[in-house]
């Protein structure tokens, strides 16, 4: 039996946060500065405690372009996945205090959100950088951004009118979007990880509802495997790293000379305002 | 033409018109980002994640002489 001073609880996401540098130079592949705070200590799992944080990550001396938040998975998950939207807390799981998501205890403006909350950032971009520049995995990147450029050149010009080859395209990218260790999500894994990415969310809606969305805070969350060894948080501090980088340029490239890049669809996505 | 300004008694010359390529080429000059700030956080310890032995971490911990 292990002895109880040998073991130590531990949160990867908290161990990747703490191990980024303070700053990202700026260089030919990615123009910009980013200078990196890391808030000085790990958010408790628990609802009342995010809900109260929350406001106080956007309201700084400095203004604050991205926010980034990491959570560990719950499963035994071997991939990283950005979440791409947060939906409106109806969590049935308890935190660490025993506490559920109660309705009455939510900002009044959350009512007035939709269900559904998605992050501002041109998703499929940033995923098509952060898999670009991240080398984690045997991902076929060429293969994945040829089928993509091929969808797109065949849409615009017209000819993508036959379904079968429609449908070959899109079962291509899809089936690479599922061996890929850097993956899009729809849902957060773990449940106050979920509730933090909509508070956060809410709040950058209500807050900059009369600023155009370029001037707005970004806001992502990303899940981590809950694997803990040096090699795993070495490999978790990279993909951060490049996630951040393909969030930045993402960003970047759309408010300037940007094109979008379709979805596994083949359609374009659209440019969204915080909806 | 410039304009007189009364209140500060100097001239304000009108910026020069800008076609619409100059206009592009001005905002892709200058980048919204020259330098960004990123705020990361990470969550804490929860009863639901796993328990790791420490040595599993690559470092041992050190022991109590007393």
């Amino acid at each position: 039996m292990q002895a109880v001073d040998d073991i130590i609880k531990f949160n990867p996401s908290w161990a990747v946060a703490k191990s980024l540098p303070p700053a990202l130079t700026a260089n030919a592949a990615h123009p910009s500065r980013i200078r990196i705070i890391v808030h000085p200590s790990p958010v408790p799992n628990v609802y009342k405690d995010v809900l109260n944080l929350t406001p106080h990550l956007f309201d700084n001396h400095f203004s604050v372009h991205l926010v980034l938040h990491l959570s560990a998975a719950l499963d035994s998950r071997d991939y990283y996945s950005l979440e791409r939207c947060a939906i409106k807390p109806a969590y049935t799981e308890p935190d660490d205090t025993g506490e559920r998501v109660m309705p009455s205890r939510q900002p009044e403006y959350w009512m007035r959100q939709p269900d559904t909350l998605r992050s501002s950032s041109a998703f499929n971009d940033a995923l098509t950088r952060w898999r670009s520049d991240v080398p984690v995995s045997d991902f076929p990147i060429f293969l994945y951004l040829s089928t993509i450029a091929l969808t797109f050149l065949l849409s615009v010009s017209g000819h993508l009118c036959s379904t079968n080859l429609q449908d070959t395209l899109l079962t291509i990218t899809r089936l690479l979007d599922q061996t890929s260790e850097l993956r899009m999500s729809d849902r957060a894994n773990h449940p106050i990880a979920a509730y933090q990415f909509f508070a956060s969310l809410a709040h950058v809606q209500q807050a900059g509802s009369h600023v155009p969305w370029q001037e707005r805070t970004m806001v992502a969350a990303m899940t981590l495997p809950n694997k803990t060894s040096v090699e795993d948080l070495e490999e978790g501090r990279k993909v951060v790293i490049g996630l951040i980088y393909a969030l930045i340029d993402s960003r970047r490239f759309r408010d300037g000379d940007y094109h979008e890049l379709p979805d596994s669809r083949g359609n374009l996505d659209p440019v969204e305002d915080d909806q | 033409m410039n304009d007189y300004d009364q209140e500060t008694g100097i001239d304000n010359p009108r910026p020069p018109k800008l076609s619409k390529s100059a206009k592009k080429a001005n905002l892709r000059a200058e980048p919204h980002y020259d330098e960004v700030n990123v705020l990361v956080t990470g969550f804490g310890v929860s009863h639901d994640l796993i328990s790791v032995p420490v040595s599993h971490l690559g470092f041992a911990r050190r022991k109590s002489h007393n």
